[in-house]
């Protein structure tokens, strides 16, 4: 036998036939791999995984039944998961939606992304160096040891739907988060209102010019005015011909988010404000470090994976923590005031630009984040843009407690049609949430 | 079929109608196996948390089409299979470096677990989940060949390229050919 044959009748899990057995004695290399085979064979039930950490299936479902929609399928393997929506199982139809409640989380989670990005900054540095880098990954450090903080969030996300040239064609309307179409739609309508106003405007100068030429060439009587009458320059209307009225090149819907509350840096963010695109809804969020509940006017808590946005890799786990403060090496200083510029590149490509301002004691005060990047479907040419800027305070203050009602969570999800209307996880899931 | 596959079946189709009870039974139920998988593909707790939740998402939204040729778990677990498997795919390679790997081989008493499981992580993950699922989390070839969509010729290819990679990275001097 081969040394190949050996091997293939040792890989096989069959049993060795003599003649390999034979050439085992023989044979130190196919010894040796006989007993790094054996070795692996030994250790391999140690590598069994322990239990699932507590609470897995409780978020398991608040993430499923939080999920988006999508038509059914054989294939289960090719779909973008985002879980900020409700699904009816089977991919039958979509729920009711609640306001906002994509965008705001997508908000809810830049914002986390915000101030867990200029908390876990402190990593694999070499603070001998002084570079700018060094300085604000040693301000983040400070920042983070305090543990706490209080914290202010103004920002914009802004959504930006191209328009075809075509007024028969309307956007794309399944590139954009379903709790926006509302608004995209009814912009159309008014962008399509005012093309059709213009339209008109332009028909009826049309008109009045030609009517111009008209009156012009009407006064000369017979046939064609004899040479001295001709006048030198052909008629013109009084005013010049308009031009062909235009759609825009795109729709564009902002939500804007004003909030305040407090941060504990290794677990969670605590928000309350208001939220909206046209008028602003009461909002509260709660995030971990892998999870965003959120609330809005109206409506109960929701629970949705942070992995769900761009920026979720950020906060994904600290794992993804140090791959995102990996990349965020190209700082440079601002001598003024103690500003740093940086970005921070996430694995899916996005880039982030983002501003840190520090204070005498060498804390972070503020981080202005902003960035640029598609819906996540292909192909489609919905772009967001988002600018945050949080504002820290009063290092050390204590993070209130988040009451929720979990018998008010448990009940919605026994009703019959729960699986129509839930945007709710189990209660668990959302105290496991506010834990973190 | 055992009566718990006939009672997964039950739940599945009542889930498929809207259940969300029978859903989250499912869901509980089948969770440590769907997180074993995971979590020894991806050896990673929150991104085998991620899976296990793209997992039960996908299966979710796919409930009608589940016909019963296979048990549940079986289903859930290649679901999940292929979400790690694509996952790994868009991580970038895992590299030991090579001072660290010759510490470790030449370590007077080396951790087999430590060794393996590195050498677990160098494996494509088409092998890696052949060798987790047999060698590890004791599925039969015939259960992983089901889980891995792949005639049992093919899964039986894929943990002999893996045992002989593991065998070799486990040797006590190295391989020679």
């Amino acid at each position: 036998m081969t040394h190949d044959d050996v091997r293939a009748a040792l890989v096989s899990g069959e049993p060795v036939p003599a003649a390999a057995r034979e050439h085992l004695n023989r044979c130190d290399a196919c010894l040796a791999f006989a007993q790094g085979l054996d070795r692996a064979r030994r250790a391999a039930p140690m590598l069994v995984p322990a239990a699932p950490p507590a609470g897995l299936a409780d978020r398991v479902l608040g993430a499923v039944l939080a999920a988006p929609a999508g038509a059914a399928s054989d294939d289960v393997s090719d779909e973008v998961v985002t879980p900020l929506h409700p699904v009816l199982p089977g991919g039958r139809g979509r729920a009711p939606r609640p306001f906002h409640q994509r965008a705001l989380i997508r908000v809810a989670v830049a914002v986390a992304a915000t101030l867990v990005v200029g908390a876990a900054a402190f990593v694999l540095r070499d603070a001998e160096d002084p570079t700018p880098e060094v300085v604000l990954a040693a301000a983040a450090r400070r920042t983070a040891e305090a543990g706490t903080a209080k914290v202010r969030v103004e920002g914009t996300t802004t959504f930006v739907v191209p328009v075809a040239q075509d007024p028969k064609t309307p956007p794309d309307y399944a590139s954009v988060p379903e709790s926006l179409r509302a608004h995209v739609e009814e912009q159309w309508r008014s962008v399509m209102a005012a093309f059709a106003e213009a339209m008109r405007l332009a028909q009826e100068q049309i008109d009045n010019a030609l009517g111009q030429i008209d009156d012009v060439i009407g006064g000369f009587t017979g046939s064609y005015p004899p040479r001295g009458q001709r006048p030198s320059q052909p008629p013109r209307p009084a005013r010049p011909l308009p031009s062909q009225p235009s759609l825009p090149e795109s729709i564009r819907t902002t939500v804007t988010l004003r909030a305040s509350g407090d941060v504990s840096f290794t677990d969670r963010l605590r928000l309350n404000g208001t939220v909206g695109v046209d008028t602003e809804a009461d909002l509260d969020v709660v995030a971990g470090r892998d999870v965003v509940a959120v609330r809005t006017e109206g409506s109960s808590w929701a629970v949705a994976e942070a992995k769900a946005g761009p920026l979720s890799t950020v906060i994904g786990g600290p794992d993804a923590l140090l791959r995102a403060v990996g990349s965020a090496d190209d700082v440079t200083a601002v001598v003024e005031g103690r500003r740093y510029s940086f970005r921070v590149v996430i694995p899916d490509g996005t880039t982030l630009s983002g501003e840190a301002d520090l204070d005498d004691a060498g804390m972070l005060t503020a981080v202005r984040l902003t960035g640029s990047g598609r819906n996540g479907i292909p192909g489609a040419g919905t772009s967001w843009h988002t600018d945050l800027r949080v504002r820290l305070s009063d290092p050390g203050a204590p993070v209130a407690p988040e009451p929720v009602d979990v018998a008010d969570v448990r009940a919605r999800l026994a009703e019959p049609d729960a699986a129509s209307r839930v945007l709710y996880p189990l209660g668990a899931g959302v105290r496991a949430a506010v834990a973190r | 079929m055992t009566a718990a596959a006939t009672d997964d079946a039950a739940l599945v189709r009542r889930a498929a109608g809207g259940d969300v009870l029978a859903f989250e039974t499912l869901v509980r139920r089948h969770t440590d196996a769907v997180w074993r998988v995971a979590r020894s593909m991806l050896r990673d707790d929150f991104a085998a948390e991620e899976a296990v939740q793209d997992t039960f998402l996908r299966a979710y939204r796919a409930l009608g089409t589940f016909r019963g040729d296979a048990a549940v778990r079986t289903w859930l677990v290649s679901i999940c299979t292929r979400v790690c498997v694509d996952r790994l795919r868009l991580r970038r390679p895992e590299v030991v470096p090579l001072e660290e790997a010759a510490a470790r081989r030449t370590a007077p008493d080396p951790d087999d677990r430590v060794q393996l499981d590195a050498a677990v992580r160098g494996l494509a993950p088409d092998e890696r989940a052949a060798f987790l699922l047999v060698d590890v989390l004791g599925y039969t070839s015939g259960e992983a060949a089901a889980v891995a969509g792949a005639p049992a010729s093919t899964l039986r290819s894929r943990l002999g390229r893996a045992r002989e990679q593991l065998a070799a990275a486990l040797a006590p001097a190295g391989v020679e050919r």
